[in-house]
C-alpha cells in the first residue's frame, strides 16, 4: 500500500513535468513558426530606419505603449495624413517633421499651437534629434530610436 | 488546462495519504483539510485569473502549486501541526495577494510611480528589526516583526521592493549608465557618477549582512542586484568587478566575523567537528545519503536529526524521503520556473516590466540555488528559504505575489490603438 502510493507519487510528479515540457515545447514551435512565416521575414523586407515609442508614464492619457515607424522625412499631427498620427487633441493637424539631413536626424517643429519640445526644452529652430531623446508633442512623450546600437530591434538580432 | 493544474494537487494528496497511513495507520480525514483549502485556492486562483486575464502564462500556477504543496506536505510532517496550520494560512493570504497584484487595474504602473516610497517602506520595516525585532524561536538572529501572533520578516518583504526600486532605476539610468564613460590612460571605464549607486548597493548589502548577520539576504541581494544590472547594461565588465569586491568582502567576513568564519570552515571541512558545530550539514549529508535514489518514503526516514529541518533545510528532508527522483524533480521545477520568468522578461515591451520579470525570476533561481548548494556542500551554507517549499509565512506571501506580478506582465491585453509592429513584437 505504502509502496504504492510511492511509486504513484513519483508517477504523477513526472507526468506533470512532462505535461509542462509538453506544452513550453508546443509554445516554442508556435512561437518559431509564427517568426519564419511572418514576423521575421517582414523585419529583414523592411527593417524601418527609426521608431518613435510612446513612454507616457502618467496617467493623464491612456495611450499604450505604441510604437510608430519613421521613415524620413515624416510628419507628426492629428491629421489622417500625416506618417505618424497622435490622436491627441492637444497636438495640431500638423505638428513636427523628422528627417534626414546630411547624415544626421532633425526635427522641426511645423508652427503647432502647443509647440514641441524635445527633452523638455521648446525647440524653436530645427534642432539635431539623437537616439533616446524624447520628444512631446500635446499631452505625448515619444522617445525616438533608431536602428543601430543596441536594442531589441537591432536588425542583426532579429536575424538570429 | 485545468488538468495541468490537478495533477500537483494530486501529488499533494497523495503526500499526506502517505503521511496518515505512516503516523496514524490508516486515513484521517483532519490531515487533508490543509491540502483540500490549496486545491480550493490554487483552483479558484486559475479560474478567476482565467476570466480575467485569458492571455496570461499558463504554467506559473501549476508549478508554484506543485512547490507549495510539496512544501505544505513536509511542513506536516516535520513540524508540530500548528506550524501547517500557519503554514496553509500564509498560502490562503498569498493567493488572494497574488490576485490582487496581478489584477490591479492600469497596469503595474503603482509600482512604478511610488519606487521611493516603496524603498523607504522596506528600509524603515527592516530598520524596526533593528529595535523591535523578536525570533519566534527565542534565540537567534532577531529579523521577525510580531503582530498578533503572526511573525513578519521584513527582509523577505525588501527582496520584492529592492527589485521594484531596480527595475524603475535602471530602466531609467540605462543609456547613461552606457554612454558616459571616463578614459584613464587607455582604457574606457564607467564613469564614477554611475557606479555609484552599484557600490551603494555593495556596501548596503554588507550592512545588511553583518548588522543583523543575516548572510543569506545579504548575499541574494547583491547577487540579485548584479543579475538586474547585466540584464539592464548587457557588460560583463562591471560583473566581473562586483564579483572580486564580493570575494574581498567574503576574505574581510572570514577574518573579522565568527559568523562568516563558521560557515565556511563547516563547508570547507564538517567532519572535524561532525558532532559540533557542523552537525547541521553533516546530518544533511547523511540524509542525502541515506535517501539513496528512490528515498525512505515520506514519514518513513529521519529528517528530524537535522536541526530547523523545516525551513532551510527543506531539501535535505526531500532527499531522505523521496530520494534522488523526488529532489531532481523538485530542482526541474524551479528550472522550469524561473526558465518562463525569463521568457516573460523577454515578451515586455517596456525597459521597467522586463527588467522586473529578469529580477523575480533571478531572485528564485539564486535563492534555490543558494540553498540547495548549500545543503549539499557544494558552497557555504547561508540561511535563505527555498522558495515556496520551506516553512515560512513572509517568503511564501512575498514569493506569491511575485508570481501575480509575472502573471500580470505575461498577460499583454490587445491595444485598441495602432497595434505595435511586428519587429517589436519578436525578440
Amino acid at each position: 500500500m505504502l509502496l504504492g502510493l510511492r511509486l504513484l507519487a513519483v508517477v504523477v510528479l513526472y507526468a506533470f513535468l512532462l505535461v509542462i515540457a509538453y506544452v513550453i515545447w508546443r509554445d516554442l514551435r508556435s512561437v518559431a513558426r509564427g517568426h519564419h512565416s511572418e514576423n521575421v521575414a517582414a523585419a529583414r523586407e523592411e527593417t524601418p530606419l527609426a521608431w518613435l515609442q510612446v513612454v507616457n508614464d502618467t496617467d493623464a492619457t491612456d495611450w499604450p505603449k505604441t510604437v510608430f515607424t519613421v521613415v524620413p522625412p515624416a510628419t507628426l499631427g492629428r491629421a489622417s495624413d500625416n506618417q505618424v498620427v497622435l490622436q491627441d487633441e492637444w497636438v495640431s493637424a500638423y505638428h513636427a517633421r523628422i528627417e534626414i539631413q546630411a547624415g544626421k536626424w532633425w526635427l522641426t517643429d511645423l508652427g503647432s499651437r502647443n509647440g514641441t519640445r524635445l527633452n523638455d526644452m521648446l525647440i524653436v529652430e530645427t534642432t539635431p534629434l539623437t537616439k533616446g531623446d524624447i520628444i512631446s508633442v500635446g499631452r505625448l512623450k515619444l522617445r525616438f530610436e533608431t536602428g543601430d546600437g543596441m536594442s531589441l530591434a537591432d536588425p542583426n538580432k532579429t536575424k538570429a | 488546462m485545468a488538468l495541468i493544474v490537478g495533477l500537483p494537487l494530486i501529488f499533494t494528496f497523495l503526500a499526506f495519504a502517505q503521511l496518515s497511513l505512516v503516523e496514524d495507520a490508516r486515513l484521517t480525514p483532519t490531515r487533508f483539510i490543509a491540502p483540500a483549502a490549496l486545491a480550493v485556492c490554487m483552483l479558484a486562483t486559475t479560474w478567476l485569473l482565467q476570466q480575467a486575464l485569458p492571455l496570461h502564462d499558463q504554467l506559473l500556477l501549476p508549478l508554484i502549486t506543485l512547490l507549495i504543496g510539496w512544501g505544505m506536505a513536509e511542513v506536516g510532517r516535520l513540524a508540530p501541526p500548528v506550524f501547517l496550520q500557519r503554514q496553509t494560512t500564509w498560502m490562503v493570504l498569498g493567493s488572494g495577494a497574488l490576485l490582487v497584484v496581478a489584477l490591479v487595474p492600469q497596469g503595474l504602473q503603482w509600482l512604478e510611480r511610488f519606487r521611493y516610497t516603496w524603498l523607504l517602506l522596506g528600509l524603515s520595516l527592516l530598520g524596526m528589526t533593528f529595535f523591535l525585532g523578536v525570533n519566534p524561536s527565542g534565540t537567534g538572529a532577531r529579523l521577525w516583526l510580531g503582530v498578533a501572533g503572526l511573525y513578519f520578516q521584513p527582509s523577505e518583504l525588501l527582496k520584492l521592493l529592492m527589485i521594484v526600486f531596480l527595475a524603475t532605476y535602471l530602466a531609467e539610468r540605462r543609456a547613461a549608465l552606457l554612454e558616459v564613460s571616463l578614459r584613464v590612460h587607455r582604457w574606457r571605464i564607467p564613469h564614477p557618477a554611475y557606479l555609484g549607486p552599484l557600490l551603494l548597493m555593495w556596501g548596503f548589502s554588507i550592512i545588511l549582512l553583518l548588522w543583523q548577520r543575516d548572510l543569506g539576504a545579504g548575499l541574494l541581494f547583491f547577487a540579485v542586484f548584479l543579475a538586474m544590472f547585466y540584464v539592464a547594461t548587457g557588460q560583463g565588465r562591471y560583473v566581473l568587478v562586483s564579483l572580486v569586491l564580493l570575494a574581498g568582502a567574503g576574505a574581510i567576513g572570514y577574518h573579522v566575523f565568527d559568523v562568516v568564519a563558521l560557515r565556511v570552515d563547516a563547508w570547507w571541512d564538517p567532519w572535524r567537528e561532525a558532532s559540533g558545530r557542523s552537525f547541521q550539514i553533516v546530518q544533511a549529508l547523511l540524509a542525502f545519503a541515506s535517501g539513496g535514489v528512490l528515498g525512505q518514503g515520506l514519514g518513513q526516514g529521519l529528517p528530524s536529526a537535522i536541526p530547523v529541518v523545516h525551513t532551510d533545510f527543506v531539501f535535505a528532508a526531500v532527499g531522505e524521503e523521496y530520494g534522488l527522483i523526488g529532489t531532481l524533480g523538485l530542482v526541474i521545477s524551479f528550472m522550469l520556473l524561473v526558465s518562463r520568468a525569463f521568457r516573460i522578461a523577454l515578451c515586455c515591451e517596456r525597459m521597467f516590466e522586463r527588467l522586473l520579470a529578469a529580477g523575480i525570476g533571478s531572485l528564485f533561481g539564486l535563492q534555490s540555488l543558494v540553498i540547495m548548494a548549500g545543503t549539499l556542500k557544494l558552497i557555504p551554507l547561508t540561511g535563505v528559504t527555498l522558495p515556496f517549499v520551506s516553512y515560512g509565512g513572509s517568503s511564501l506571501l512575498v514569493s506569491m505575489v511575485m508570481v501575480g506580478l509575472l502573471v500580470r506582465l505575461s498577460s499583454r491585453p490587445t491595444s485598441p490603438y495602432q497595434s505595435s509592429p511586428a519587429f517589436i513584437q519578436g525578440g
